[in-house]
């Protein structure tokens, strides 16, 4: 029998009709929402109205997740971070003032880009839009880190940088349906990108056309999926629990556990260990160990967490979306725990760069076609992705200076793209490893070492790093 | 074995190297019911390769249209 933390609630046929009813639709927000707030979501009950009238208007609920978005934004928009830090670096309170502005300006701009793109598909312009449209932010960024420009000009440029570069990716969706299923491009798509679940660069859950296929369209299929939605966030609760206990422990972090639970931190953090080594009083090695391990065991839990929040909140709004992750422990190889971690960032990765490598390249040597395909997603396009995310280190550095900085990552992307690269070569043709102890413990080593990379310290280089790595393994004077 | 019985073998083997040994009915979409991902779709892009000559790179490739037996027949019949 398989053990369960929280049962298959979707199977109960009390609860599924009870989910249908008014009182029930409305209990199950309340109880989501109520889990939301504990998740630190200032909005969890203007999030509660938009679910209620959601679940109780399921023939408006485009329209209602449409202006729900609008609000989101207006109040919590995800670009404000970066607005902030520019608005206050160039003296331009402005921009905060008039954001809204800019991302009309925007969302024009993608409109008036996906129409060209469908009306002249067969023009060298538009043949590969999603390409093109890369080259096109690229280039507009180097043009506004390198050249001086008139003060408003400057201001208004990055801040369409700033605010296009969160929607690049769910606009880079949209022109790849451009000639599937026969999919009308809307008004109401436009407004979903980007919905209120977001607060990420990555897509969740993907297209609009993926989200038509997942919507529920029964009331049953809509109770099914807001139960599971439910489910989801108790299971992000208790791992939201699972890790201010680690953090508090481990790290002496000030969690809500602090009146209950006081502890003196326990490991020194991933930065702090490298920044003693690079000082020459490096911690003992297997406290370094303990450290890497530690930073692995976070990283897993702060993905999974936000990425079921995410994908609950969506799922209570009537969309059956898969989840984020999903069991990495129990991932076979390489390429799986990376499939099993970050399940929407992968499929970006295979969406925009893996299949057009694969279809296009070394298409008579199947090993190569398939190292060089991985590369180019795991690789490549994660270090694209990431840099161009990152769009506040290059209107602080420029351009050129950013790209020096982003060296640890590219490194971090170097590694990661290759063995995934050859975790795939050594599973093609033959069924999956067992999951062994010596397995997992490769999978985990392997993760270990190379998470420290994906978030460093940006005034460290690669050599920095690398030496603390080296250390890892062989005693190793500075 | 005709065509449609090659192609749920096939699907059959990729879910049961994936420890999926659940039934499926020719119009389910192994990827939408997340069964199935899409490097799993890889193989199933080789599979047409080589048994049925196809050159997805061709067409405006999308994993839906060969994520159940349903579309993969479609496909096939052109």
């Amino acid at each position: 029998m398989e053990l369960r933390i929280i049962p298959r609630l979707e199977t109960s046929p009390f609860l599924l009709r009870f989910s249908q009813t008014i009182l029930g639709k409305v209990t199950l927000v309340a109880v989501f929402s109520i889990l939301v707030y504990f998740h630190g979501k200032v909005f969890w009950w203007e999030l509660g109205i938009a679910l209620t009238l959601i679940s109780l208007l399921p023939q408006f609920r485009r329209q209602l997740i449409g202006v729900t978005t609008a609000y989101w934004l207006y109040h919590h928009a995800p670009y404000k971070t970066d607005l902030v830090w520019f608005s206050a670096n160039f003296e331009a309170p402005f921009l905060l003032k008039y954001h809204f502005v800019y991302v009309i300006i925007c969302f024009l701009m993608a409109w008036l880009y996906i129409i060209l793109a469908r009306k002249w598909s067969g023009h060298w312009l538009f043949e590969r839009p999603v390409r093109n449209l890369l080259l096109l932010y690229i280039v507009m960024v180097v043009y506004a880190s390198s050249v001086s420009l008139p003060s408003v000009i400057f201001l208004s440029l990055w801040s369409i940088l700033i605010i296009a570069g969160k929607y690049l990716w769910f606009l880079a969706y949209a022109l790849s349906e451009r000639g599937k299923e026969n999919h009308p491009f809307s008004l109401t798509d436009l407004m979903q990108f980007q919905p209120f679940w977001g607060n990420s660069n990555v897509p969740f859950p993907k297209s609009a056309t993926y989200m038509q296929k997942i919507e529920a369209k029964s009331p049953l299929d809509l109770a099914t999926v807001q139960i599971k939605g439910l489910k989801l966030m108790l299971w992000a609760s208790v791992m939201l629990l699972g890790l201010v206990t680690f953090d508090q422990i481990v790290y002496g972090s000030h969690g809500f556990l602090e009146p209950f639970l006081k502890t003196m931190p326990v490991l020194p953090t991933a930065e702090q260990a490298i920044t003693k080594y690079l000082m020459g009083k490096p911690f003992p090695r297997w406290i370094c160990w303990l450290v890497l391990v530690a930073n692995v065991i976070k990283k897993v839990l702060v993905i999974s967490i936000s990425g079921s929040l995410i994908i609950a909140i969506c799922r209570m709004s009537g969309f059956n979306a898969l989840r984020n992750t999903y069991k990495p422990l129990a991932s076979r190889s390489i390429a799986e725990f990376y499939n099993r971690l970050y399940y929407y960032f992968k499929e970006l990765l295979v969406e925009f760069f893996f299949y057009p490598t694969y279809f296009r390249f070394f298409k008579q040597h199947p090993r190569v076609r398939i190292f060089f395909a991985t590369f180019a997603a795991a690789g490549f396009g994660n270090a694209i992705f990431h840099f161009l995310r990152d769009i506040i280190y290059i209107m602080d550095l420029s351009f050129w200076s950013a790209l020096v900085n982003f060296q640890v990552y590219f490194l971090y992307c170097l590694i990661l793209g290759t063995a995934i690269g050859l975790s795939q070569l050594r599973s093609m043709g033959r069924p999956p490893p067992k999951q062994g102890v010596i397995n997992s413990l490769f999978i985990w080593c392997f993760y270990c070492l190379v998470m420290i990379l994906d978030e460093p310290i940006p005034s460290l280089s690669i050599i920095d790093y690398g030496s603390f790595m080296l250390n890892m393994f062989i005693p190793f004077a500075r | 074995m005709d065509k449609r019985e090659k192609v749920r073998h096939f699907l059959t083997n990729v879910l049961t190297q994936k420890g999926d040994t659940a039934p499926f009915a020719d119009n389910d979409s192994l990827l939408l019911k997340g069964r199935i991902d899409s490097l799993n779709i890889l193989e199933i892009v080789d599979f047409l390769e080589k048994e049925f000559g196809f050159d997805l790179s061709e067409q405006q490739f999308d994993p839906n249209h060969i994520d159940s037996v349903e579309n993969i027949m479609r496909l096939i019949d052109g």
